[in-house]
């Protein structure tokens, strides 16, 4: 196994680099700061990536908790307001018997956010030190990370809709909670640190020790 | 004329493995052998269908935003929605980031997202040489994915089924250009491969 991923030509190893908006390749003594035909800044890897992905993930992780606690949207009918949390609306559902929708709302707004630090803070980890093993799956799942991050704002959109649709003057009306700007900014922040993390660099890092654990080990 | 760009050659976005480009016959999407991710594939007539669907979508997109969705009527009060209703309910209750999110991502982008795709394929379609093409192609780029149209339809029919045992609600001609537009502007992503969209801009650009 380690025999055929150490064939592959990797790019920083042949002296060529990639523009990231356009795909037009360069080679790196002949590479300029910006691409020719779009103009992008042209880097080896993302900068800063690690840090960064760390940053806004930290950031998300701070707003999950104001985004679970508070209520997501109000109800109020006839002067008695009756708040809901995110997870007052999946069991919401669940009691009125409409499971479908009670694993859609929980899988989008609350398994998906949580799973996503979860799986990002494992990436960003295990990219940081280094770690060689499972290196196809680790990119698998962050191209799953990344994929379905914008269905969590499904949350939102609901409460935008309720709070437009429910408004029945002094009897009924519903609207946004404290948690609706949190959990938007969980959202936005994590989409934010998968965008600014590489995948290349736990490439980069695996690859260097798969190499040099080999030759420790023939030794 | 840039004769520093390899046009012979192609790296992966994940692994940063380098591979030839070939010319593949349409529908034969190239993966990384590395880690699987997807090169590109040259698609039908892409350029074609990109701009047919993407003009599509670009005009499905007023009536879907001018037209209410649904109405709801119960003890003779009558509320029709747009998404821009949501827009201003936000702002009213003073949750300017969740407002600002729902303007951009259903309105704004995906309006900036069909337009962009429409103008680009244009171009390359009847050999024009518009101005901003690559600027158009690489806000087109950025913008994908935060246009969230599909994500509003489920929170659509999610509305729709909790407040279908609340009051009587009726389906009104929006909905139905919410979703043909949908249908239009992923058929529009479909057609293109972004990859391939560039390439081709690329010759576009350097060979005439
Ligand atoms: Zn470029
Ligand atoms: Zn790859």
């Amino acid at each position: 196994m380690s025999d055929d991923k150490t064939t592959f030509k990797r790019a920083c190893d042949h002296g060529y680099l990639r523009c990231e908006t356009c795909e037009s390749v360069y080679k790196q003594d002949d590479c300029p700061d910006e691409c020719d035909f779009c103009g992008s800044p042209i880097h080896q890897r993302k900068p800063e990536n690690i840090a960064r992905a760390w940053a806004f993930l930290i950031a998300a992780a701070v707003f999950v908790i104001p985004a679970n606690i508070y209520p997501i949207s109000i109800f109020e009918a006839l002067g008695n307001k009756s708040p809901g949390t995110i997870m007052d609306s999946v069991i919401y559902f669940f009691d009125e018997g409409m499971y479908g929708i009670a694993i859609i709302i929980g899988t989008a707004s609350i398994l998906i956010p949580i799973a996503k630090l979860i799986c990002l803070a494992y990436l960003i980890y295990t990219a940081q030190f280094g770690k060689r093993s499972r290196l196809r799956h680790r990119t698998i799942l962050f191209r799953g990370v990344e994929k379905i991050g914008r269905w969590s704002m499904l949350d939102i959109f609901v409460v935008a809709l309720l709070s437009s649709l429910v408004q029945l003057g002094s009897l009924a009306i519903i609207f946004p909670g404290a948690a609706a700007t949190s959990f938007c900014m969980v959202v936005i922040l994590t989409v934010f640190a998968a965008e600014s993390f590489d995948a290349r660099v736990m490439w980069d890092q695996g690859l260097k020790n798969e190499i040099n654990g080999g030759k420790n080990a023939e030794r | 004329m840039s004769r520093r760009i390899q046009s012979d050659l192609i790296i992966c976005r994940d692994c940063d493995t380098i591979y030839e480009y070939k010319h593949t016959k349409v529908r034969q999407p190239v993966h990384c052998t590395v880690c699987g991710h997807h090169l590109y594939e040259k698609k039908t007539r892409f350029i074609h269908r990109g701009f047919s669907f993407a003009l599509t979508a670009l005009i499905l997109f007023i009536p879907a935003n001018l037209f209410s969705l649904i109405n709801l009527d119960k003890v003779g009060n009558n509320r029709n929605a747009v998404v821009f209703d949501g827009v201003i309910d936000f702002f009213r209750y003073g949750k300017v980031a969740c407002g600002i999110s729902l303007f951009l991502f259903c309105m704004i982008f995906p309006l900036i997202h069909s337009f962009t795709q429409a103008y680009v394929c244009f171009g390359l379609l009847y050999k024009v040489k518009l101005p901003g093409m690559v600027k158009a192609l690489k806000i087109h780029q950025k913008v994908a994915y935060w246009t969230m149209i599909d994500v509003y339809i489920l929170a659509f029919f999610v509305v729709l089924i909790k407040l279908g045992d609340i009051a009587h609600v009726k389906l009104m001609t929006g909905i139905f250009f919410v979703f043909a537009y949908l249908i239009a502007s992923l058929a529009a992503n479909y057609a293109c491969d972004n990859v391939m969209l560039w390439r081709r801009l690329r010759e576009f650009t350097y060979d005439e």
